[in-house]
């Protein structure tokens, strides 16, 4: 029991070591997020630097932000593989729920990162004061963690077509979109907004994390052989 | 069987049409004579939901067996699906404009019913994007099951949270609480079921077309595969590699 769980834990650290090795030599991963999003609150802020702009909308350009940015640079992960032509190597090797968690948790930690820079940057450039530190905070983890396993599993289900990048923001952001709804309830109530449900965002969203967590490994058990 | 649902269709619409006009105009609309549409739009967003949730079963199953005839079934109830929410959508959108005022009134459930209606474009999308046939299978599968989780929530869960409900012009529990009565009932009831039997129907013709297409598709390989065994072994050529490097 122990020496499986072990075997599971080598694994997908393989994984995700080889996912940070290869974005560690040129970073063009992490810097491309970071960029969308800074480029993202930039614009925000010269569309609306005469004017304040209330929690509800500034919530929803929040999300906006975040999800636009995960949706065009996360799926690299898998289709990358295609690229390179190392997906079948994969197949042979790993076990997909392993290869599944390791660029997850890969992406999740880069999605982290991400949300951690853009909300820094929302914040002091967009000038948006937050009321609930609290809520803010589990409202963005939460958002990283599902949007990042969303557009894994959208990345993966891409990857094995010819128009892989366009696909993959294709289908990823339909499934993201009421994301954008639970996050935006959440957020606004952190920034001040009174909303009946504000708290009820985060927890939809902390559910949606779980369960997309618990199909993506499946589903991509599933269909990685083709 | 065939005959008896064609007859059943052939009076049976006219006759629920005609139904739909002896019951007295609804009170509290704009337009009550319009609000008939009701009868129409109704029963799309119902059969709608009811074609996804095959969807994702018929998906689940091609999953586990790799049989292309759950996919030629999962892809017949989508594309239903589709038609359906299109036509949600349409009636939706003249219902909006006769009895609220405007084409879009923003109002929670016909957003929520865009976002699915967007949902599964991306599946046919994701479809169209694979020319190989096993792929295109599996791959559109994953997807219906990954897209089952949002539509759950915009289908059941949006409309229902509690800043959403004060805001939507739609009522959310009329049938629950029994207030749908009389005419009303009876006549929603019919077309419930006619549009059921039609939905049956067109997804009968249209799954045994595709089956049908793939049996003779695999008609044509078993004779390619036959042939192929009765010859001498393969012809091997050589190939020169030049020494570039």
């Amino acid at each position: 029991m122990k020496s499986n769980w072990h075997s599971w834990q080598t694994e997908i650290y393989a994984v995700f070591q080889k996912e940070w090795r290869s974005e560690s030599r040129s970073l063009s991963g992490i810097m491309t997020t970071a960029l969308l999003c800074l480029v993202s609150v930039v614009i925000v802020n010269s569309i609306t630097w005469t004017t304040s702009i209330n929690p509800m909308i500034a919530s929803g350009m929040y999300w906006m932000i975040l999800v636009f940015s995960a949706s065009i640079s996360l799926p690299r992960t898998f289709l990358q593989e295609e690229d390179s032509r190392t997906a079948d190597f994969w197949r042979l090797m790993a076990r997909p729920e392993a290869v599944y968690w390791g660029k997850a948790l890969f992406n999740i930690a880069q999605m982290l990162l991400a949300t951690t820079l853009m909300s820094i940057a929302f914040l002091v450039i967009v000038k948006v004061h937050v009321e609930n530190v609290g809520l803010f905070i589990a409202m963005a983890f939460a958002g990283a963690v599902s949007i990042a396993s969303t557009v894994t599993l959208a990345g993966a289900i891409a990857s094995p077509a010819s128009s892989r990048y366009a696909l993959s923001t294709a289908i990823s952001a339909p499934l993201l979109i009421f994301l954008i709804n639970l996050g935006v309830t959440g957020t606004a109530t952190s920034l001040g907004e009174f909303l009946k449900s504000g708290e009820n965002g985060a927890i939809g969203m902390i559910a949606y994390a779980f369960a997309t967590c618990s199909i993506g490994p499946v589903v991509y058990s599933k269909i990685w052989k083709g | 069987m065939e005959r008896l649902r064609k007859i059943l269709l052939i009076v049976g619409i006219p006759l629920a049409t005609f139904h739909s006009y002896l019951v007295p105009d609804a009170a509290n609309f704009q337009s009550p004579e319009f609000a008939r549409i009701f009868f129409w739009h109704f029963p799309c967003p119902i059969m709608a939901t009811l074609l996804i949730c095959m969807g994702l079963y018929f998906s689940m199953k091609y999953l586990q067996t790799h049989d292309e005839k759950w996919d030629i079934r999962s892809s017949a109830v989508h594309e239903l699906a589709m038609i359906f929410i299109v036509l949600t959508m349409i009636s939706g959108i003249f219902f909006s404009r006769i009895q609220w005022g405007w084409w879009w009134q923003n109002d929670p459930r016909q957003v929520s019913f865009l976002l699915v209606m967007v949902i599964y474009l991306a599946y046919f999308v994701l479809r169209t994007a694979f020319t190989d046939t096993g792929k295109r299978a599996t791959n559109s599968a994953g997807y219906a099951i990954a897209a089952f989780l949002p539509f759950l929530f915009l289908t059941f869960v949006y409309p229902r949270l509690p800043q959403i409900l004060g805001e939507s012009f739609h009522p959310t529990d009329t049938i629950m609480k029994g207030n749908l009565k009389g005419g009303y009932a009876y006549v929603t009831i019919e077309l419930m079921i006619l549009v059921s039997i039609i939905t049956n129907w067109i997804y009968n013709l249209r799954s045994r077309a595709g089956i049908l297409e793939l049996e003779v598709e695999n008609y044509g390989h078993d004779i390619q595969n036959t042939r192929s065994s009765t010859t001498d072994t393969p012809v091997v050529r050589r190939i020169s590699v030049s020494d570039e490097s």
